[in-house]
């Protein structure tokens, strides 16, 4: 069953959907207003996402499920601030180099807040063990990895404000002029280490924590988030591919190498191929559209409802 | 009766607490606030001196930690701690002889006090060993709990369990307290009932709760949702004398299903025997089939109920009943009989019965 949250979604999707189309049809693809109005209204079904998980921490009494629920609304408002500075820096503040930095560093916060809900997980899968299990010592390595999480990315903030200031602000994609190439390197590495640790340990510790757990609820949970997870990237490589046709575009990305590697991909494929471009632009919406449903699914299914509603008679039947 | 610690709690209950010597099953979700009912029963427990025993499969420290969002602690360590971590026993689930013994050694060592337990590792039993030898385990504990002045506080999870072991449990305990998130609209409310409870009038129906800053709210649910009549109740409600005419008016397919619904009842009651509370309920589906009535007549648009449905509740000549171990279209089941509590509908059913004697 769809769920009325998800037809909501659905329907601010369309709307979306409908509005982006009408302003490529008047302004053009790659237009500033049609690279503004699909992230806009991507963002908006990320921020509903994220009032249906503090919703529903609401009524999860157990602090540790209602962690992962305010975990979900954290990741839903990170992932809507990113689609909004990407359709701000697209449409209204192009070019505005302190409104790049500010919008560099919001995917590394994003990251911590992803690794934040990887731990309440993995912490609330060796509670649903029955022999409660600590999947990879977990237990002893969170706060080491927090701390080294947490560090990367201020020192990674640090690295980036000074490219800032020395007037490199591209950040990673390559090394200011005074840098040697060695210490571009170890400074590469510390800027992609919440990536690595967050990404890393959602790869390989959820999955096994989802196995030991015996627990539906936490399953589904843990499930849908791997579906909305591999969604969301498949999202921005394509993205990425239709970015490297249509530079204009290229405005939001929030992963540059992930753009340079399409390009590559794409140096491969005839062109001819791809030319289609509204339609690209379409899947890419519909695309991170459909990470957003997986998500809301996620937090749903941590909330497991029987569905009822007042009937004529004033008492409550199942819908 | 030792109390819940939830004074509202108590009232549904029958206004004292859980019977004495009794097992108490919470079911639930996990993160709906099971253990929270422990929290309370133990700190209920603590204050009014009774010896508290908690049996956990989590560290100490952990539980601890979750109770204390509940205003219950146990700094001076008052309770006695069976836990997988930094208890007074160790808890290892590999070993259930163990447990039943520290368990009864720990009864026997309570010296006459009232006891109250809260066993939280009854799913993890259920998924580590078959249902008949945690059904086993846990008869033997229950045992115990009848020997001495003891009342057990056991959680199981909802969903993670097949129906025949969730069976298997409501049976073997003494009462049973179900808490589920039901969708209302669109509102998300939590809501308990009382399956059974032994030796008690329990109210019927479904109680909202929710937890605020520590303290918990349990106020009856708006619309009065029915729940299963308590088990006990086998007699026929008495006749009461004044209004027997049902006016059924000129419409067939009303009276063709009001008399099909008499029938079950009386078939149910007089021919198999059930108990007045279990006789009588049919699915919107063997009605339909029975009495050739087309679907749309019982279902609605939207999850709504059709129109012949509709008009049989608003003339208050059916009454529903959730089934919860059953699915049904989109939910759980809902079946319906004839308002029995009815005074014009009894004494038509019990004149029916009466006409059956007389042949």
């Amino acid at each position: 069953m769809m769920g009325q949250d998800n037809l909501r979604i659905a329907i601010i999707g369309a709307l979306g959907f409908i509005v982006l189309q009408i302003t490529i049809a008047f302004y053009g693809i790659g237009s500033v207003v049609a690279t503004f109005s699909g992230p806009w209204f991507i963002g908006v079904v990320m921020f509903y996402v994220a009032y249906l998980g503090i919703r529903r921490s609401r009524i999860l009494y157990s602090p540790i499920y209602r962690r992962q629920a305010r975990g979900i609304a954290f990741v839903s408002v990170g992932a809507s601030i990113v689609f909004f500075t990407g359709a701000m820096n697209g449409a209204v503040v192009l070019g505005n180099p302190l409104f790049v930095l500010i919008q560099g560093e919001i995917p590394w916060v994003w990251l911590l807040i992803l690794f934040y809900w990887v731990d309440v997980s993995a912490r609330a899968g060796k509670r649903s063990d029955p022999i409660a299990r600590d999947t990879f010592h977990w237990q002893s390595i969170r706060l080491p990895l927090w701390a080294a999480n947490a560090g990367a990315v201020v020192i990674g903030s640090i690295i980036e404000g000074y490219f800032f200031a020395t007037g490199n602000i591209t950040g990673i994609t390559g090394p200011p002029p005074s840098t040697s190439t060695v210490v571009f390197i170890l400074i590469a590495i510390m800027v992609n280490l919440p990536q690595v640790l967050t990404l890393g340990a959602g790869l390989i510790l959820l999955p096994i924590v989802a196995r030991r757990a015996k627990d539906g609820v936490l399953r589904r949970h843990l499930v849908w988030f791997g579906v909305f997870a591999l969604v969301f990237v498949l999202s921005t490589v394509t993205f990425a591919l239709k970015a490297a046709f249509l530079p204009s575009n290229a405005a939001f990305c929030p992963y540059g190498y992930v753009e340079l590697a399409g390009k590559c991909v794409l140096a491969t494929i005839p062109s001819s191929v791809l030319q289609v471009e509204i339609v690209s632009e379409s899947v890419v919406y519909g695309m991170y559209l459909l990470a957003a449903i997986c998500l809301s699914q996620s937090v749903r299914s941590l909330v497991p409802l029987t569905e009822i509603e007042p009937s004529e008679g004033g008492e409550f039947v199942p819908a | 009766m030792p109390s819940t610690g939830i004074s509202a709690l108590d009232q549904i209950i029958g206004g004292k607490g859980y019977p004495d010597k009794s097992a108490i099953l919470i079911i639930g979700p996990p993160g709906i606030g099971k253990e929270a009912l422990g929290y309370y029963f133990m700190k209920s427990g603590m204050a009014s001196g009774d010896f508290c025993l908690y049996a956990t499969r989590l560290p100490v420290s952990e539980v601890l930690h979750d109770g204390k969002a509940f205003g219950w602690d146990d700094p001076e360590r008052k309770c006695f701690w069976i836990a997988r971590e930094g208890g007074d026993s160790n808890l290892d689930l590999r070993n259930l002889a163990g447990i039943h013994e520290v368990l009864r050694e720990t009864l026997s060592g309570s010296k006459n006090r009232r006891v109250r337990i809260v066993l939280d590792f009854a799913s993890p039993l259920l998924v580590l060993y078959p249902t008949d030898i945690v059904y086993s385990f846990l008869n033997q504990i229950l045992g115990e709990i009848k020997k001495h002045d003891a009342v057990l506080l056991a959680t199981v999870e909802l969903g993670m369990h097949n129906e025949q072991a969730m069976v298997s449990l409501q049976t073997l305990f003494d009462g049973f307290l179900e808490m589920r998130y039901y969708g209302i609209g669109l509102n998300i409310v939590p809501m308990l009932r009382m399956g059974k409870m032994r030796g008690t009038t329990p109210s019927t129906g479904y109680f909202r709760f929710g937890f605020v800053n520590g303290e918990i709210t349990v106020e009856p649910a708006e619309g009065a949702m029915r729940a299963e009549k308590p088990t006990g109740e086998s007699e026929l409600l008495p006749t009461v004398e004044g209004e027997t005419e049902i006016d059924l008016g000129q419409r067939t397919d009303l009276v063709t299903v009001f008399n099909y619904l008499v029938s079950s009842f009386i078939d149910d009651y007089a021919t198999s025997r059930y108990p007045a509370e279990k006789s009588g309920w049919r699915s919107r589906g063997s009605i339909i089939e029975s009495t050739k009535l087309s679907k749309a007549s019982f279902y609605g648009a939207l999850g709504k109920y059709g129109p012949l449905m509709g008009e049989l509740m608003s003339r208050g000549l059916v009454e529903t009943c959730f089934f919860p171990g059953e699915r049904g279209r989109g939910g759980e089941i809902v079946k319906l009989r004839i308002a029995y509590e009815k005074a014009s509908v009894r004494a038509l059913v019990q004149n029916s019965l009466k006409g059956d004697e007389g042949k």
